[in-house]
């Protein structure tokens, strides 16, 4: 007898299929073999003869093994060992049981499902565009939220690096500038709960590249500073300790983009001598830091940072022995930052911090610390960069989420209408047989399709708004170099919109499994009627949305009505036609007091000589510098109050011409002049807010003033209050004094140039350039913006939230209107049968209108005033980011309701109307 | 003559699932038979040879056109019928016509010219 099934077996070569289908085809080809070998022996032929015969008839194996592959998905021919670009058993077997799960019909629904979506495109494309809008809003702001607030800085172990600062409570409370050096030598021995402290400034100083001087950031660093970063140079080495000591410092290290720049990265530049034009001292470079090495990258006002400029280069910080001395325990200006042992906590640190302080009031009483009720603040490094921003980042994240909230309502009121609609159908496949749990999973791939199209939309809109946003000045909020949209962002959107395609699905499954099959099978007339629960149900989320939108535009009207306060904000002086310049007159060739103020007079003389400049001079701290510069000043006549803290105004140093350029308004008295000499009557200036301070019911010309242990300035002129800090600067300021440049050695560098001019600003700027050159070639001019500039600039983070504020606002409102679009479309379809009867019975148009409108006010009405609830609760969340405006403005909230009701009414008309022109005739026989 | 055999996939395609399904329409058989009656009702014109004939009716199988199962006559070994599926009944009828209407049109177009 011969085996059939082994010949089968022998020619046929594996199909790749599952070896059940296998085994079937060798054992019904090897039966039907046999029937026709059987056949042959009975015509006759011996045994031989017919096997021989047999074989002869054959086709070949080949052919017969391809068409039975014929019969299976492409997939299993791809998987065919022989025949297929996938051959292997490990992807055969992969590939079949993939095979295997596809053959669970998933294909099918897949392929259903694109049919139904592209059938439905109003709905397909309404929910796309949502989800495009609604998560990439999110994933924008969660982006920025992420890189500037969460994702730790690029330091190791970045939670455990803490920033400290002195804090007086008249004077800004996140200044962490404010150190002083004899508090770093007593910490270093006192604070044993930091493994590693370091002290800082930042740096300007001038390089001379390619013959052109150019300013450059840097800092000085106690060499731990390195240890404390636990960063390893790329080239050469850090400091050592001992050129942390006054005298050794005169060493650098490099950026290695400086380094790039300088040596065109020559490895060998270790040892050479670089000479920077502050102290024109030369520098020994001892080593380079990595590419893309940052650490405190802001600018020189501590806030904000002037993009694409880091710090370049390193120098010893090395203090002196007048640092040291007790002497300068109120001489502040340093950055000291810590690391926490591993186990030790923020708390610790406050309190060792503490137990020092009280110590050094008992030690230096003359100070008055502790009645000033000075303190030390400790913050992790992160949250003190982020402060200023974190309020507003936070505030437009939630914005977002609202944003979000908004559409995902809009999207389960569309799906849930669709659901109505749609439960024949599911019925109807229910009663043909299919599973409840097949049905359940169409409608859950259709959702996943469905969003995912979206989120992938979403992750592209997302880039844009990120793009949008960097572009419009993002940059100057901490962090910001690092912001950028990275693959857990994109994750995060997909896993949610995945997440909301299965809600998606779930709603008219669940209604699904409430259904009456037979009652929705029967009553045909009354198809896609939906329940009563169904229909509150839908109203509910859109009067949810609209009370949303009506929150999100408050938040957005107070942003923008803020925005045009801080603008309309008296700062102090008309940036109409104003340039502004630095100029650093570096101490190796100006060291005195005298060649400085030669130096001023002459750049002066030269800039006023300029075609088209009216007036112009020179000062130490300009409005919107970012920063106040305080110092403690008393009047003569004036006692504080026991235990009154210290007047500290800034403390300023100007040159004649400095006022009438800014245009800061004279109030009493008279403006510096060029007769206020060095030897002349000692004379200063006040603001109106120090002199009310000071002399709040008398005349303050005349009055003596002390800076310190000064000796007295006669005041003999009221200026207006200039802004220093920003435009929605803190009011508690005390104000500012205004020293001549030629009394006040002390006071700070002469540092920006303010030129009035009545022509055009370019020419100026080149005509300035050439007046400096011609002066001093080495004297680097940088910054030169105009005031307006400055201006806008320092509104920049304020600018950004009001836009994003608005477009959300804007974007919510038209969802709502959206969604009660929808709604009331979805009633009139409804009870198009209803409104033909009415028709039928004689009602007016006019009655038909109105009865429709009626519903959609309700829903309008309602929402309305949950959202101007809502708005009132989260106002106190505002108070801090709003400027001159509460956050219960009437005008606000009044125009916010008005345009919502206008635009959300309007969405009403077009169904309203609808439904007047219902033909009764067609309604009333319509199945 | 014989119009169609073994291996003649273009022609087979077109018209081997008809000829099967309708081998099928009256009683269930197993794949020799099939052949066999192609074979006589055909009167030879067309034959398949069963290694290829088996695809076919896997395929058909796989499509839920035809049902086989193993059947065990006394005094025989096990073979497998196939009958026609309701689906396949369809698909027979709606073969049959569209095949009689290309039949015709062919000999429409092809016949003797009438005046």
């Amino acid at each position: 007898m011969r085996d059939f099934k082994a010949f089968v077996q022998q020619h046929l070569s594996p199909l790749g299929l599952p070896r059940p289908h296998e085994l079937k085809i060798v054992e019904e080809l090897a039966a039907q073999l046999e029937d026709s070998y059987e056949s042959l022996i009975a015509e006759g032929l011996s045994g031989e003869e017919a096997w021989n015969e047999l074989q002869r008839q054959l086709p070949d194996w080949k052919t017969i093994g391809d068409e039975l592959l014929d019969a299976e998905p492409v997939i299993v021919k791809l998987a065919n060992p022989e025949r297929g670009p996938l051959a292997g058993p490990t992807k055969r077997t992969l590939v079949s049981g993939f095979r295997e799960f596809l053959s669970l019909g998933l294909a099918v629904d897949l392929r259903s499902s694109v049919r139904l979506l592209f059938k439905d495109r109003g709905f397909t494309v309404t929910t796309i565009l949502t989800l495009a809008v609604c998560l990439g809003a999110n994933a924008a702001i969660f982006t920025v939220v992420y890189s500037v607030l969460l994702r730790p800085l690029p330091i190791a172990d970045s939670d455990r690096i803490v920033a400290m600062g002195d804090v007086y409570p008249t004077m800004t409370p996140d200044d962490i500038l404010s150190n002083t050096a004899p508090s770093y030598f007593d910490r270093r021995e006192v604070i044993t709960t930091l493994e590693e402290q370091a002290m800082f400034t930042l740096w300007f100083d001038t390089i001379t590249i390619d013959g052109l001087a150019e300013e450059i950031r840097g800092m000085r660093a106690t060499p731990s500073l390195f240890r404390l970063l636990q960063v390893r140079p790329a080239l050469g080495r850090t400091f050592t300790e001992a050129e942390g000591e006054s005298g050794a410092e005169q060493k650098v290290i490099l950026s290695h983009g400086l380094w790039r720049r300088l040596y065109g990265g020559d490895p060998n530049v270790v040892g050479q001598d670089l000479r920077l034009g502050w102290t024109g001292q030369r520098y020994t470079i001892v080593g380079v830091m990595p590419r893309g090495f940052s650490f405190f990258d802001l600018g020189n006002d501590g806030h904000t940072r002037t993009a694409g400029d880091g710090v370049q280069f390193w120098i010893p910080l090395a203090f002196t022995a007048a640092q040291r001395s007790d002497n300068a325990r109120t001489r502040y200006g340093f950055f000291h930052v810590g690391r926490m042992r591993p186990a030790a906590t923020i708390e610790q640190v406050q309190a060792q911090l503490e137990a020092l302080n009280a110590a050094n009031f008992e030690r230096f009483p003359q100070l008055g610390l502790a009645e000033l009720g000075m303190y030390t603040a400790v913050t992790r490094l992160q949250d003190a960069l982020t402060r200023p921003v974190r309020a507003i980042l936070y505030l437009l994240w939630g914005g977002a989420a609202f944003v979000l909230l908004i559409g995902a309502l809009n999207i389960a009121n569309l799906s849930l209408a669709r659901s109505t609609v749609r439960a024949r159908e599911l019925a109807t496949r229910v009663a043909l047989g299919a599973g409840r749990g097949r049905v359940v999973r169409q409608l859950i791939i259709e959702g996943v399709l469905l969003t995912g199209i979206g989120g992938l939309a979403s992750v592209g809109v997302g880039a844009w708004i990120l793009r949008t946003l960097t572009s419009s000045g993002i940059a100057n909020i901490p962090n910001a170099q690092s912001v950028r949209m990275d693959w857990t962002v994109v994750g995060g959107t997909m896993v949610g919109s995945a997440l909301v395609g299965v809600l998606i699905g779930l709603v008219p499954a669940a209604a699904l499994g409430r259904l009456d099959l037979n009652e929705v099978l029967a009553e045909g007339s009354r198809l896609g009627t939906s329940g009563r629960a169904t229909r509150l149900f839908r109203r509910g989320l859109v009067v949810t949305q609209v009370a949303f939108s009506v929150v999100l535009l408050i938040g957005a009207g107070l942003l923008v009505v803020s925005f045009r306060n801080l603008l309309a904000v008296d700062a102090g002086f008309d940036a109409e036609r104003v340039i502004t310049a630095t100029v650093f007159p570096p101490p190796s060739r100006y060291e005195s007091q005298s060649a400085v103020v030669a130096l001023s007079n002459r750049i002066l003389e030269s800039v006023r000589n300029i075609p088209g400049v009216v007036s112009a001079g020179i000062t130490s701290n300009i409005a919107l510098s970012g920063r106040a510069s305080p110092a403690t000043v008393s009047a003569a006549d004036y006692t504080p109050q026991p235990g009154e803290a210290a007047v500290l105004p800034s403390v300023v140093s100007v040159t004649p011409g400095y006022f009438e350029a800014m245009a800061t308004p004279l109030v009493r008295g008279r403006y510096l002049a060029e007769s206020d000499q060095e030897r002349s009557l000692q004379v200063a200036i006040v603001d109106e807010r120090l002199a009310a301070r000071f002399w709040p019911n008398a005349d303050p010309i005349g009055k003596g003033l002390f800076r310190g242990n000064s000796e007295r300035y006669t005041v003999v002129g009221v200026v207006r209050d200039v802004r220093f800090e920003g435009l929605a600067a803190r009011a508690e300021s005390v104000g500012a004094a205004y020293f001549p440049h030629t009394q006040a050695p002390a006071v700070g560098r002469l540092r920006w140039i303010a030129i009035k001019t009545v022509t055009d600003s370019t020419v100026v700027i080149r005509a300035l350039r050439s007046a400096l050159m011609a002066i001093d070639s080495d004297l680097p001019l940088s910054d030169i913006q105009t005031m307006s500039e400055r201006t806008s600039r320092s509104v920049v983070p304020q600018k950004l939230a009001m836009g994003l504020a608005s477009m959300f606002g804007v974007v919510a409102l038209f969802l709502s209107a959206l969604g009660v679009y929808g709604v009331l479309a979805y009633v009139v379809a409804q009870r198009t049968r209803e409104i033909g009867i009415r028709i039928a019975l004689g009602s007016t148009a006019r009655g038909i209108f109105e009865l429709v409108f009626r519903e959609g006010l309700t829903l309008v009405a309602a929402g309305l005033m949950l959202g101007l609830l809502g708005a009132i609760a989260v106002g106190r969340a505002m108070e801090g980011q709003v400027f001159g405006v509460t956050p219960t403005d009437p005008f606000v909230l009044g125009t916010v309701a008005l345009s919502t009701a206008i635009i959300a009414l309007l969405a009403c008309v077009s169904p309203a109307r609808r439904a007047t022109r219902v033909d009764p005739l067609n309604a009333l026989s319509e199945q | 003559m014989v119009l169609i055999q073994s291996g003649d996939t273009t022609l087979k395609k077109g018209t081997a699932e008809l000829l099967i399904l309708a081998q099928l329409e009256n009683r269930p058989s197993h794949g020799y038979e099939i052949a066999q009656l192609i074979d006589s009702r055909s009167r030879g014109a067309v034959s398949f040879h069963v290694a290829s004939l088996y695809p076919i009716l896997y395929r058909l199988e796989r499509r839920g056109l035809i049902a086989g199962r193993w059947v065990e006559k006394a005094g025989q070994r096990r073979r497998r019928y196939y009958r026609l599926t309701t689906a396949g009944r369809k698909v027979l009828a709606e073969r049959r016509k569209n095949w009689s209407a290309f039949m015709q049109a062919v000999q429409a177009a092809a016949g003797p010219r009438h005046a």
